[in-house]
């Protein structure tokens, strides 16, 4: 389910950065309320035991493939919401850095997709209702797990889909996206919820005081802030990438109040955000709302050269070419010492 | 086990202690052309592709000025690339109309989208393996930190990132000797175990993490820590930080609302 | 009176479970001396050494180090003055450099900026790996986590050293390099430990715990060669 940095438009991405960054930043406030003051260490060990759980495959039963643990509901109940959410968002972020698993632009896309569901939603309404507070039996913790780990990644993997649409970049029709994407999700949630409870019960019976009791409950007030961060970024992605001539136009409003005319430095101002605010997408191909500019900024279809001309593969090659060699030249130029 | 365990995660840090000029810059001014360069090559059209060639430049000369080998930057894309690719894929099935032509052959427009698809993922991907391997992760923390991300958060980053391999090693070492175990009957470390086996396995990697962290935290209440972790350390933007910002951004921008390679290709061929 | 004082006074612990770990344990440590506490596994060591930084509370009767009980209140200036080494290195180095690492406990004391750096230089200097300040603690040795290890307690400038099992998992030079360490420093040393070799080249006190009592206390000599006490630690077989 980690997004490749591939398919997410800049408007997209940069959107989910905001909600998952205020998220975050909410997160860490509250953890500083926290009385726990075990979390730093426990925290990054439970970050680093979910990285290397990934890397341990169990087969799945009736079909010939094995799979992993996600991690997220199993680290929401040892840890709570926040602590969760920012271990979850942890791990993401080194797997982007590291190990180029998934994008950077797409990360603040991942941290929501992954995190938010399974710690502020899943946990809290779901587990926790269920399996009840106190020691719970077994059967009760299965329930708990299967249906609070689907509740968790159903979510999520609705959000992939809406966020690649909006981007515009993979063709992919929604129903159709759709429709692959949450059958399959559902039964890696069932299978991930297993995995879970098997893991919180044998923790359980060693460590019990690992283990918290669900206990305080969560706030509304909180709820709220994070229903209006879902919201926000609902709303943000749709706007910024099918609105670009809203954009455009408040731009040019503001342009035209500030007493400027089209020349100067406000026409390149405006120029050139008419042609990062023309958002890659097929509108014009598939007959949706175009902007109006063609003199300025991308050119329509069947105009747009898709740099498949001669002129474009001419160009391209040659700056290619020069791109490479530039690399190595400067390698040959310059001193390297090893610290 | 999964792909991922044949990439040491240690070595980009180790090449970020190579000293180039591209090393000594600040790692905040890093972190923000990475950042920039990331937005604007997505925010290319999925349907060019000879714009995004300029591009190449800066992944290209960032490794070279920074003394950077190219394998581990190729054997980690080599990783990340077949998922886009996979994606990208379904574009080349969906969208079958002709939307171009190359010296009289017609490419529809999957094709090209999925070229295009394919070509930023290299350039992005590039992009932050760049970054790590010319800053480390302790000072791409310390960066972020001051550029205001939660010091919990930044802490917690450098906390996985120092017990990541303890914990990945004794993963390893436990999953083989359940392999070991089980004379000959499971083909080896890539298949998966069955459910009940992994739930002990799991189970006891889990207890033996918790125990740890219950002795690092003594280990850390032992040295006076009271609930939070102090990052020392100053950094401090140079003459040579806001030309480099300045200097890229200029360019990055430039790169993207001009077109060079179409430009230049107009020239050359229409000289003839 | 100094900080070079370690006591305990009849103290007794015991785990939520319900094992008892410390039986009455009684004992004096002054200032210079070097003391091994050796028993077999499950004697009690660990327990016994948690209970001298206020990790673990007795049950009953009071633990003395200086001037003062450790209590709550006392936890910090105690935590300066006893400098423990845990058993395992990558429990006590858990920044991304060793630098960071030793300079962790100054900082948390309040130490000014100039000071860390030069205690910082000192101690790494005194363990003689200098060379490794910037180095990331995966990419040590055993030998080089130990001394990194040693160098985090000793930037704080304790008056104590609490050292558990030091020698585990080193090679015999690392071991020798470790013992010639130990004979070097003035603290007042207690070392928990199985290495009998050690014992002897490093500490002139020896005492014995045997099922969370003590068994025996004295000359190291004369300790080791005690039948019931080599009965118990199972040295001759």
């Amino acid at each position: 389910m980690h997004m490749a940095d591939a398919l997410i438009s800049p408007a997209v991405g940069g959107t989910m950065w905001l909600v998952s960054g205020s998220l975050l930043v909410h997160s860490a406030r509250s953890l500083r309320r926290d009385t726990r003051d075990d979390l730093t260490p426990l925290m990054g060990v439970l970050g680093a035991f979910v990285f290397a759980a990934q890397m341990i495959n169990f087969t799945i039963p009736g079909t010939g493939s094995s799979g992993h643990i996600g991690g997220g509901l199993l680290l929401s109940i040892l840890l709570g919401p926040h602590a969760a959410f920012l271990t979850i968002a942890s791990v993401l972020t080194v797997q982007a850095l590291f190990f180029a698993d998934g994008g950077l632009l797409a990360l603040g896309c991942n941290i929501f997709n992954l995190g938010f569901f399974p710690a502020f939603l899943a946990y809290p309404f779901v587990y926790r209702r269920i399996a009840g507070p106190g020691a719970a039996p077994r059967a009760r913790i299965f329930r708990a797990s299967v249906i609070a780990a689907s509740a968790g990644l159903l979510p999520g993997a609705a959000a992939v889909v809406l966020q690649t649409s909006l981007s515009g970049i993979s063709e992919l029709p929604v129903p159709t996206f759709l429709a692959l994407m949450l059958p399959i999700h559902l039964a890696i949630g069932i299978i991930e919820g297993l995995a879970t409870a098997a893991v919180v019960l044998f923790v359980s019976a060693a460590r019990p005081e690992m283990v918290p009791s669900p206990e305080a409950s969560f706030k509304p007030l909180a709820l709220g802030l994070l229903a209006g961060a879902l919201l926000l970024g609902g709303i943000g992605s749709w706007f910024a990438s099918a609105h670009p001539d809203g954009l455009e136009w408040a731009i040019e409003r503001v342009a035209g109040e500030l007493g400027g005319s089209r020349s100067g430095w406000h026409a390149g101002l405006s120029e050139i955000q008419e042609t990062t605010a023309v958002m890659p997408d097929y509108s014009f191909r598939h007959g949706r709302a175009a902007t109006g500019e063609g003199d300025a900024g991308e050119p329509m279809w069947p105009a747009v050269d898709a740099g498949t001309s001669a002129a474009g593969v001419i160009g391209g090659a040659v700056v290619l070419l020069v791109a490479v060699f530039a690399g190595f030249a400067s390698r040959i130029g310059s001193a390297r010492k090893t610290a | 086990m999964n792909g991922r365990h044949w990439i040491d995660p240690g070595e980009l840090d180790e090449l970020a202690r190579i000293d180039s000029p591209v090393h000594r810059l600040d790692p905040r001014a890093k972190i923000l052309v990475t950042a920039l360069y990331i937005v604007v090559v997505m925010s290319v059209s999925p349907d060019r592709i000879a714009a995004l060639m300029p591009f190449v430049l800066f992944p290209s000369l960032g490794l070279g000025i920074a003394g950077i080998p190219v394998t581990p930057i190729i054997r980690r894309l080599a990783i990340a690339l077949p998922f886009a690719a996979m994606i990208g894929a379904l574009n080349l099935v969906v969208d079958r109309e002709i939307a171009g032509t190359i010296v009289g052959i017609g490419l529809t427009g999957g094709v090209i989208s999925f070229a295009s698809i394919l070509i930023r993922a290299v350039l992005t991907v590039s992009a932050a393996l760049l970054l790590v391997s010319v800053t480390g992760m302790h000072r791409i923390g310390a960066g972020l930190a001051m550029m205001g991300v939660p010091g919990i958060f930044v802490t917690q980053v450098l906390f996985l990132v120092r017990y990541l391999f303890v914990i990945s090693d004794e993963a390893v070492s436990m999953r083989r000797a359940v392999d070991l175990r089980s004379a000959g009957n499971r083909p080896g470390l890539s298949r998966g175990l069955p459910m009940r086996l992994y739930g002990s396995l799991l189970g006891n990697l889990l207890v033996r993490s918790l125990d740890r962290a219950v002795r690092v935290h003594r280990a850390m209440r032992a040295r006076g820590f009271t609930g939070a972790v102090r990052h020392a350390g100053v950094l401090r933007f140079r003459g040579m930080d806001w030309v480099f910002l300045g200097s890229c951004s200029a360019v990055l921008i430039a790169l993207r609302w001009a077109d060079p390679a179409q430009w230049l290709g107009g020239v050359i061929a229409g000289g003839r | 009176m100094s900080h070079h004082l370690v006591e305990m006074r009849d103290v007794w612990f015991g785990y939520p479970d319900g094992t008892e770990a410390l039986r009455g344990v009684s004992f004096r440590i002054t200032h210079g001396e070097s003391v091994a506490l050796v028993g077999g596994n499950g004697a009690g060591k660990s327990t016994l050494l948690l209970h001298l930084i206020g990790i673990l509370r007795p049950v009953r009767g009071e633990v003395r180090v200086g001037d003062v009980p450790v209590i709550e209140a006392t936890l910090p200036q105690v935590r300066r003055a006893v400098g423990y080494v845990f058993q395992d290195p990558d429990d006590q180095l858990f920044m991304p450099t060793v630098r960071e690492d030793v300079a962790f406990g100054p900082v948390n004391m309040g130490v000014p900026a100039e000071d860390v750096e030069r205690r910082v230089r000192d101690a790494l200097e005194q363990v003689r790996i200098g060379h490794l300040a910037d180095r990331p603690p995966y990419r040590l040795s055993a030998g080089e986590k130990r001394a990194a290890a040693i160098a985090t307690v000793l930037s704080m400038t304790p008056d104590v050293l609490v050292m558990d099992e030091p020698s585990a998992n080193l090679d015999p030079r690392a071991r020798r390099r470790l013992i010639e360490l130990l004979r070097g420093f003035r603290h007042t040393k207690i070392l928990a430990t199985h290495d009998l070799e050690l014992v002897r080249a490093a500490c002139e006190r020896v005492i014995v715990l045997d099922r969370g009592g003590i068994l025996a206390d004295g000359v190291t000599s004369a300790v080791l060669a005690d039948g019931a006490v080599r009965e118990a630690l199972g040295i001759d077989g």
